[in-house]
């Protein structure tokens, strides 16, 4: 139960970081709308990482604080090739 | 001072936390380092103004080219390419460099139908596509037809008229080549005789340029004729720096799932997937999707 409650975790990340994925190849001639598509695939990694933890009864600073950094890494790996 | 051994790599199984090269501190320093890249890059963009740019091989030659095939596959006429709206187009680029900017309006308010006017070019309906930082004709083109409204304007029945400009210049400090592609039908119908100059059908006026010196007109505006490349591709150089930081930080992640899974380490940290996939998202966006070209 456990287990197939954590894959229909995953699988909400996956969907929701796929969408973010597909907007951000719509939009690969507009800067500012592709930079929007990965702000916004962030933040919903990082909103998945508040509900996904605090359901499984694990959510600590540290374990945000990692998300952050990662989608903070992320960020920036986009905003220097897109030039913003 | 402490050097990295391959312990660094490998997940703290006494400790049961993430190896040290993927610990809060170093994840912190690497974000550190991608915002100090980032302001080398604007500080030598402004400092050394042409250093950093986009190579380009684009000319007006193939622009005119792949705009008429698409015309052409979607059962339109093709558009005759206009010496006047060629001047034009080139005055726009020349003035998007001059002043420093990349938009269908000046910071001054001036509108892309000023340089029309400037011409004496008197349309009934204009319209004018921008790109910048494509490195090929095909790619311009392509990305106007994926774009609605560029498409619009390129497959507009109502135009008559084409004109070209591709110039190399400097803008916001990086080397780059601004494409300016102008479209009209004029008011009033003037005689025209079309010429052929290098395989391209130029319209001309009674009044308008001899033959010898639309083609040198032509010359002036497709600068593009020689590949140009600035001394740092920042594209490329931005690109590769990129890839490897998100691969050396994917490949930890990895490790760190293979030697926990293998040990039996239960950690009390994130998901290791959900990090795993977007970073691989991040790889094949990068890697794949980003194109420098920008249209307006």
């Amino acid at each position: 139960m456990e287990e197939k409650k954590h894959i229909s975790h995953l699988i909400f990340l996956f969907v929701g970081l796929s969408v973010s994925f597909l907007f951000f190849f719509l939009f690969r001639f507009n800067l500012r709308y592709q930079f929007f598509s990965v702000l916004a695939g962030v933040s919903y990694y990082v909103l998945w990482a508040f509900v996904h933890h605090y359901l499984e009864d694990r959510l600590t600073f540290q374990i945000i604080l990692e998300y952050v950094l990662i989608g903070g890494i992320v960020t920036l790996l986009f905003a220097m090739v897109l030039g913003i | 001072m402490k050097l990295v051994t391959f312990a660094h790599f490998l997940p703290d199984v006494n400790g049961k936390r993430r190896s040290h090269l993927l610990s809060h501190k170093a994840l912190s320093y690497y974000s550190f380092l991608l915002l100090f890249l980032m302001a080398s890059i604007r500080v030598t963009a402004v400092r050394m103004p042409g250093v950093l740019g986009y190579a380009s091989n684009i000319n007006a030659s193939d622009l005119y080219k792949y705009t008429n095939e698409q015309r052409k596959l979607k059962g339109l006429s093709e558009l005759n390419l206009d010496p006047d709206l060629t001047k034009a187009a080139s005055a726009k680029a020349e003035d998007m460099f001059k002043n420093n900017y990349w938009a269908h309006v000046s910071p001054s308010g001036i509108e892309p139908w000023y340089f029309f006017s400037e011409v004496n070019y008197d349309y009934s309906t204009a319209g004018e596509n921008l790109a910048k930082n494509f490195n090929e004709s095909k790619s311009v083109v392509k990305a106007w037809m994926d774009s609605p409204t560029h498409r619009d304007n390129l497959l507009n029945p109502n135009y008559n008229d084409i004109g070209f400009a591709v110039v190399n210049g400097t803008l916001d400090g990086y080397q780059t080549t601004l494409v300016v592609q102008f479209f009209g039908k004029r008011r009033t119908p003037v005689p025209v005789e079309k010429v052929e100059i290098g395989g391209l059908k130029v319209q001309r006026s009674d009044s308008s340029l001899l033959e010898s010196q639309i083609g040198e007109k032509l010359s002036a505006v497709d600068t593009s004729k020689k590949e140009e490349f600035p001394l740092i591709d920042i594209y490329f150089f931005t690109k590769t720096i990129s890839l490897i930081l998100a691969g050396f930080v994917f490949a930890l992640f990895m490790i760190d799932f293979w030697y926990s899974s293998r040990k039996g380490i239960v950690k009390l940290n994130g998901h290791t997937l959900a990090h795993i996939f977007l970073l691989m998202l991040a790889i094949v966006s990068i890697g794949f999707v980003i194109v420098p070209g920008r249209v307006l």
